[in-house]
C-alpha cells in the first residue's frame, strides 16, 4: 500500500517537474527515505558505516544522499555541518539560494563551490581557481539529518540543464515515511 | 623617526633617568624597555602605547615612562620590556581581531605566539634585514648550546651565491619565527640529520606580473634524501617575485620539503619503514602539505593554496584529486588499503578511466558553448569582440588544460596497470608483504595521528578566513561573462518557445 502511495506521489511529482522529456523514474529507499532518480543515472554506494551515502551520477552531474548525525558521524547536527569546512566555498560560508519544499518541510537550498582542475600540488598558481558548484539542502530526521546535494563538476553553467531537472525531480520525489 | 619621538615634548613632569649612551643589544624581561634596541617598534606601536589609558605612558628619551608610578626609587616608573611586550601583544591581538572578527578557536598560548609572530613578521617585512630581528629567542635547546637558529643552520647548508644565500636565510628566519617551524626545527636538530638547500632552474616555471606584483607560476621546489642527507631544491624564480611573496612562499616551501617530507623521511628511516613511507604511504604528501600550509597560515600569508582548501573540505576528495593528478599519487595507499591493495588499485584504475571519460565530456561541454556564442553574433548581431574572453576560456580549456590533464591520466593508467601487474606477480606479492609489515609498525600509526592533529590545528588556524586570491581580475569592460551568457541563452530559448 505504501509503495502504491509512493508511486502515485511520484507520478504527481513527475507531472510537477514539467519541463523536458519525462524519464522513467527509478525508485529507491533508505530507512525512512523514499525517493526517485531519473533512469540512466548510475548508482554507487559510498560513505562509511557512520555516514551512509548514496551517489547517482550521469555525465558531469552527481546527485547524492547522505544520512549524517548518527553515532560516530562526522557531524552532530545540521548547524555543525553548516559551520564546517565541507559546506564552505574555500572557507566562505555557503550562499542561501531560496527556500524549497522537501518532504513536507520548508528548507533552505544552499550553494557552495569547490576547486577543480587543481594540478600538481607543488605548483604555485596565482590564477583564480575554477570552481564547480554544489547545491544542497538539509532535512532533519529525528536526531539525524539527511543531506541532499547536486554537483555539476564543471566551472561552466549547466547548459543542457539535465542535472538541474533531475535534481529538482529528486527533491520533489523525496519523502520521509512517518513512523 | 624614533629620534623625532625622543625630542617630542612629553609631559609637563620630567622623570629622572639616566639613559646609557649605548643602546643595549638585547633586553631581558625586567630591563627598562629601550626604543633603540632591535627589533625596535613598528610605526603606530609607540602611538598606541602613548594613547593607552588616556596618556598614562609617556615617551622620554629612549624610555617609556608610567606617569602613575610615584616611586622614583629603582626607576620603577620606566616600563620594562615585559610590560611593553604585554602592551604590544594586546595591540597586535586587537589588530588581528579587526582583520578577522570571528573567534579563531585557538588556545591562548597559540594566540600569544601568533601575536608575537605578527610583530616579528611586520618588522621583517618592513626592514627586510634578518639581522634586525636579533637572534630568534627560543631559549637554549641543549645545555651549553647556541640558540635554535644557529643550531638549525649548523645542520642545514645553504648553497648558492651570496644573494641567493641571503634570500634563503631570510626565509629560514621567517620559518623559525613560526611556532610550527620552531617546533619542527627542534625535532630536526634532535635527529642530527643534515640537509642542504639550493636554488635551481625549474622546468615550465615562469614569473607573472599581476597588478604590479610578481608571482611565481610553477613548482616551488622538490626534495630527495640520499644517505641520511636531505637535498632541497627551491625554484630560483622565487628571487624574481615580489619580496613578500618570495619570503612567505620560500619559508612555506622549505617547511614543506625539509620539515614535511625530509624530517619525516629521516624518522621513517630510523624506524625502518622508509620504503613504505616514501613509495607507498599516501599521507607522506598530506603531512608535507599540512606543514607548508600551517607555516603559511602562521606567517599570515595569503591563504591561496587551493589544495589546502580542498583538503580541509574533504580529505577523501583531496586524495581522490591527487590520484588522478600524477602517477605517483595514484598508487599510494592508506594503512587500511595496504591490507588488500590490488582491489584498491583496480578501483583506482576504474576511477582514472572515468576521469578520462569526464575529460572528453568536459571538452564537449566547453565546445557546446561555441555555437551559442556564434548564434548571438550571427543572429542577434552582437560584436564578436564582446565574447573575446569567453572564447579565450574555451580555447585554453580545450587546447591546453584538458589535453594536459588527459596526458597525465593516460600516464596514470599505465602506471596503475603496471602496479597491478607487478602486484599479481610472485615477486610483487612478496614486495607487498614486506611493505605491509612496515605499515604495521607503530611509526605509521603515529603518522596517522599526527596528520589528524595537524589537520585540526590548521582548521582552527584558518577558521573564519577564506581563500585569498592573489588578485581579482574583473571582467574587461564590454566583455560578456559566463553568467550573462547563460542568462542570454535561457532567455533566448524562452522567447523562441513562446
Amino acid at each position: 500500500m505504501k509503495t502504491l502511495t509512493f508511486v502515485v506521489m511520484l507520478i504527481s511529482a513527475l507531472a510537477r517537474a514539467g519541463e523536458g522529456p519525462v524519464h522513467k523514474p527509478v525508485l529507491h529507499s533508505f530507512g525512512p527515505a523514499r525517493y526517485a532518480v531519473s533512469a540512466g543515472w548510475k548508482l554507487e554506494e559510498t560513505g562509511s558505516t557512520a555516514d551512509a551515502s548514496w551517489r547517482f551520477t550521469k555525465n558531469l552531474d552527481t546527485i547524492e544522499l547522505k544520512l549524517l548525525g548518527g553515532q560516530g558521524s562526522r557531524y552532530t547536527s545540521p548547524s555543525d555541518y553548516l559551520s564546517g569546512m565541507e559546506a564552505t566555498t574555500m572557507g566562505k560560508a555557503p550562499e542561501k539560494l531560496r527556500q524549497v519544499q522537501v518532504a513536507g518541510l520548508k528548507v533552505w537550498l544552499f550553494r557552495h563551490g569547490y576547486p577543480i582542475n587543481l594540478g600538481d600540488p607543488h605548483v604555485a598558481d596565482p590564477h583564480p581557481p575554477q570552481l564547480a558548484q554544489i547545491e544542497f539542502c538539509i532535512i532533519p530526521y529525528k536526531k539525524n539529518f539527511f543531506l541532499l546535494s547536486w554537483t555539476h563538476a564543471s566551472s561552466l553553467p549547466d547548459l543542457d540543464t539535465v542535472g538541474k531537472k533531475a535534481w529538482e525531480f529528486f527533491l520533489t520525489s523525496f519523502t520521509l515515511e512517518k513512523k | 623617526m624614533l629620534a623625532a619621538f625622543w625630542s617630542a615634548p612629553g609631559s609637563a613632569r620630567e622623570f629622572p633617568h639616566d639613559p646609557s649612551g649605548v643602546a643595549p643589544q638585547q633586553l631581558e624581561p625586567e630591563d627598562p624597555f629601550d626604543l633603540r634596541t632591535p627589533p625596535q617598534l613598528l610605526p603606530g606601536e609607540l602611538d598606541y602605547i602613548l594613547h593607552v589609558e588616556s596618556g598614562r605612558y609617556l615617551s622620554q628619551g629612549p624610555y617609556i615612562v608610567d606617569s602613575r608610578v610615584q616611586d622614583t626609587e629603582d626607576k620603577k616608573y620606566l616600563l620594562t620590556t615585559a610590560q611593553v611586550q604585554a602592551l604590544l601583544q594586546v595591540h597586535a591581538k586587537q589588530q588581528s581581531l579587526r582583520r578577522h572578527p570571528r573567534d579563531t578557536g585557538l588556545s591562548g598560548q597559540v594566540q600569544k605566539q601568533q601575536a608575537r609572530l605578527d610583530v616579528i613578521r611586520r618588522v621583517f617585512e618592513q626592514k627586510g634585514d634578518p639581522g634586525l630581528l636579533g637572534p630568534i629567542q627560543t631559549g637554549p635547546l641543549l645545555p651549553g648550546k647556541a640558540n635554535l637558529f644557529d643550531l638549525f643552520l649548523s645542520q642545514v647548508s645553504l648553497i648558492g651565491t651570496p644573494p641567493q644565500k641571503a634570500a634563503m636565510q631570510e626565509a629560514m628566519v621567517l620559518l623559525l619565527a613560526t611556532p610550527t617551524g620552531r617546533q619542527l626545527a627542534k625535532e630536526f636538530v634532535r635527529t642530527g640529520a643534515k640537509a642542504d638547500i639550493s636554488l635551481t632552474v625549474v622546468e615550465n616555471s615562469k614569473v607573472i606580473d599581476v597588478n604590479g606584483k610578481k608571482f611565481l607560476f610553477g613548482s616551488g621546489g622538490s626534495s630527495h634524501i640520499s644517505q641520511e642527507m636531505i637535498h632541497v631544491y627551491l625554484n630560483e624564480d622565487y628571487l624574481k617575485t615580489d619580496r613578500t611573496i618570495q619570503q612567505h612562499d620560500m619559508a612555506a616551501t622549505i617547511g614543506h620539503e625539509l620539515l614535511g617530507h625530509g624530517l619525516e623521511q629521516i624518522k621513517a628511516s630510523d624506524a625502518g619503514v622508509l620504503e613504505a613511507y616514501n613509495g607507498w604511504y599516501e599521507d607522506n604528501e598530506t603531512n608535507a602539505g599540512l606543514v607548508g600550509w600551517i607555516i603559511s597560515a602562521e606567517l599570515g600569508a595569503r591563504l591561496d593554496n587551493r589544495h589546502m582548501w580542498n583538503y580541509l573540505r574533504s580529505p577523501q576528495a583531496y586524495h581522490q584529486t591527487l590520484q588522478v593528478t600524477l602517477p605517483y599519487y595514484a598508487t599510494t595507499l592508506s594503512p587500511d588499503e595496504i591490507k588488500d591493495p590490488l582491489p584498491v588499485l583496480r578501483q583506482r584504475l576504474s576511477h582514472v578511466q572515468k576521469e578520462l571519460d569526464d575529460i572528453q565530456k568536459s571538452i564537449a561541454e566547453w565546445e557546446a558553448w561555441r555555437p551559442r556564442i556564434d548564434h548571438f553574433i550571427n543572429v542577434h548581431k552582437m560584436k564578436r569582440a564582446a565574447f573575446h574572453s569567453l572564447i579565450e576560456d574555451i580555447d585554453n580549456s580545450v587546447q591546453q588544460t584538458l589535453p594536459a590533464h588527459r596526458e597525465n591520466c593516460n600516464a596514470i593508467v599505465q602506471h596503475v596497470e603496471a602496479a597491478i601487474l607487478r602486484g599479481e606477480s610472485k615477486s610483487g606479492a612478496s614486495e607487498i608483504q614486506q611493505i605491509q609489515v612496515q605499515f604495521a609498525q607503530a611509526f605509521l600509526m603515529r603518522e596517522e595521528e599526527q596528520v589528524r592533529s595537524r589537520r585540526d590545528y590548521l582548521s582552527n588556524l584558518v577558521r573564519g578566513k577564506s581563500y585569498e586570491a592573489a588578485y581579482f581580475s574583473p571582467p574587461e569592460p564590454g566583455q560578456i561573462t559566463w553568467d550573462e551568457l547563460n542568462k542570454m541563452v535561457h532567455a533566448d530559448i524562452h522567447l523562441r518557445q513562446k
